[in-house]
């Protein structure tokens, strides 16, 4: 383990390492009422990419989550627009449960990865009846649930932790690691293998990469940021210059990522 | 490139972050690793203990390293870190060229008559305040605070306000940019995709100080964000140590 490897020294001085691209798979490419962010939309989106090499990301865009009829047409625009760079999570708002009827079928569209839900932003708990449904199909067809995961009321590691005992087989990406309570992120992992760590803001904090690392977690991690929240190089310094050997680094940036979406679109095309 | 960062914190704290420097060494082989040349220094007993032992301690624990010593204040009602010419007296020999204000931990209220004389005495000199901007920490001061501090002090003033909150705040500090010619920040965490370009592009570089927070925030991250942000070279050399050299130059203890 080391700061100081051919990998660190050429993100450091190149910015970029044509075989170490960057995957993110927490991203919401719009506009947002609480923050201002210089370059929100799709073009914006595209060039702060191309500037730190990030192949790939996985989208749900800030209106969604708290209104999936307006926000979610977004990004199934902007992956028709760009197929090999977009990806996308269907939101829903467990607070209207019939809406979920009408994105199962999009779940089967190519680039359609899983859904996006945000427990603390619809104050509706990761275990209520309202999620029930939507994890429940995510589980039989194998796709991804990005959820909000924070040491707060509605989704912290204890109720993680219950989805996780009661649907085994669920790709369930654990958004920000549970922020705040990192033994508890970290002990879901190891105790789940269908759990992953997603680094969004929890990078930020010293030693959580490192620790989970030594802990033997390095292939449940997934880069995140956000994006456009947090540039994505604030993320990859975070990682490159955690206390980690380089194929942990690979693995986080993109090979987790790459692996993961890979049996999506298994499962998709069994399914 | 010279970068200096403008905060990192060594000591053991009373409730330790998952990795920290517990002495001067472990912070200097950080700062080597990360190839940092040098960093403004804070010791955590400056807002854990008191600043009376803070100040002592990161003074003696920082001799001959590339970390220089900052100091914590107090305000001079209670004469606890002796008069103010006793203090920046105490400042000139130590080396000390910044200080902290940590108004919440030291339960004080952040106005010009909770500072006085000792504001006017740095105003005078040329000494920086540095701030914490976290609203939600022991530590910090809300950007509404600094708002109302900044409109009674004299516009001559030396602010270096530290962004940590991943919250992007433009709404709170570009107004304060406008208006205070004396605000400078500090970029440790402020993360906004293409936000470090942005705020160049509209402000200029000279008002912007590289930093890590360490141990608050993972080491590294503001590091690329900043080598990378598409800046020409000597926006980059400013933000990464030049302003700040510059500044503590100006000090005229």
């Amino acid at each position: 383990m080391s700061r100081t490897t051919p990998l660190t020294e050429a993100f450091r001085t190149l910015g970029r390492v044509p075989d170490c691209p960057i995957i993110d798979l927490h991203t919401h490419p719009d506009a947002f009422q609480g923050i201002y962010f210089p370059a929100p939309d799709m073009d914006g989106i595209l060039r702060t990419m191309d500037r730190a090499n990030v192949r790939i990301i996985a989208m749900a865009p800030h209106t969604a989550l708290k209104d999936p009829a307006y926000g979610n047409p977004i990004t199934l625009q902007m992956m028709a627009a760009h197929p090999d760079r977009f990806r996308t999570y269907l939101c829903y708002n467990p607070h209207y449960p019939a809406d979920l009827a009408g994105l199962l079928p999009l779940l089967d569209l190519p680039g359609v990865v899983g859904f996006k839900i945000h427990p603390g932003e619809t104050r509706y708990p990761l275990t209520g009846d309202g999620y029930a449904p939507l994890l429940a199909a995510a589980e039989a067809r194998g796709c991804l649930v990005l959820s909000h995961t924070w040491n707060e009321p509605t989704c912290n590691a204890a109720q993680c932790r219950q989805v996780a005992e009661r649907h085994p087989n669920l790709r369930l990406l654990l958004g920000h690691s549970c922020f705040d309570d990192w033994t508890g992120a970290m002990a879901l992992a190891r105790d789940f293998p269908h759990l992953y760590l997603e680094l969004t803001a929890a990078a930020h904090v010293t030693g959580f990469v490192d620790e989970a690392v030594a802990q033997g977690l390095a292939a449940q991690m997934l880069y995140g940021t956000d994006l456009p929240w947090f540039d994505p190089y604030t993320t990859i310094g975070s990682v490159v210059y955690a206390d980690i050997t380089d194929d942990d680094r690979h693995a986080i940036l993109h090979g987790n990522a790459e692996r993961l979406l890979a049996e999506v679109v298994s499962a998709q095309v069994a399914g | 490139m010279d970068l200096f960062d403008c905060h990192l914190e060594f000591g053991r704290r009373a409730v330790p972050p998952l990795r920290f420097a517990a002495d001067a060494s472990a912070a200097v082989t950080l700062l080597r690793e990360l190839g940092v040349a040098r960093a403004l220094a804070v010791h955590c007993s400056m807002h854990e203990l008191h600043p009376a032992i803070g100040n002592a301690r990161v003074v003696a624990e920082t001799r001959g390293t590339p970390l220089e010593p900052t100091w914590a204040l107090l305000p001079p009602c209670t004469g606890e870190l002796g008069t103010t010419d006793a203090f920046l007296a105490g400042m000139r020999d130590a080396g000390v060229r910044a200080v902290w204000v940590y108004p919440r931990s030291g339960r004080f209220a952040l106005t010009r008559a909770t500072l006085e004389p000792l504001l006017s005495a740095l105003v005078a000199h040329r000494v920086p305040l540095l701030l914490n901007m976290m609203s939600d920490g022991p530590t910090g001061v809300g950007w509404p605070e600094l708002t109302a501090f900044l409109a009674e002090c004299p516009a001559e003033l030396r602010v270096l306000a530290i962004i940590h909150q991943f919250w992007g705040e433009d709404r709170y500090f570009r107004p304060l940019l406008a208006a205070h010619s004396g605000l400078h920040l500090g970029i440790n965490a402020y993360l906004p995709a293409d936000g470090i370009a942005t705020l160049v592009r509209d402000y200029g570089a000279a008002r912007f100080l590289y930093g890590s927070s360490y141990p608050e925030h993972q080491p590294g991250g503001s590091l690329l964000a900043l080598l990378h942000a598409g800046l020409p070279d000597d926006a980059t050399a400013a933000i990464a140590g030049g302003n700040l050299a510059r500044l503590l130059s100006e000090v005229t203890l």
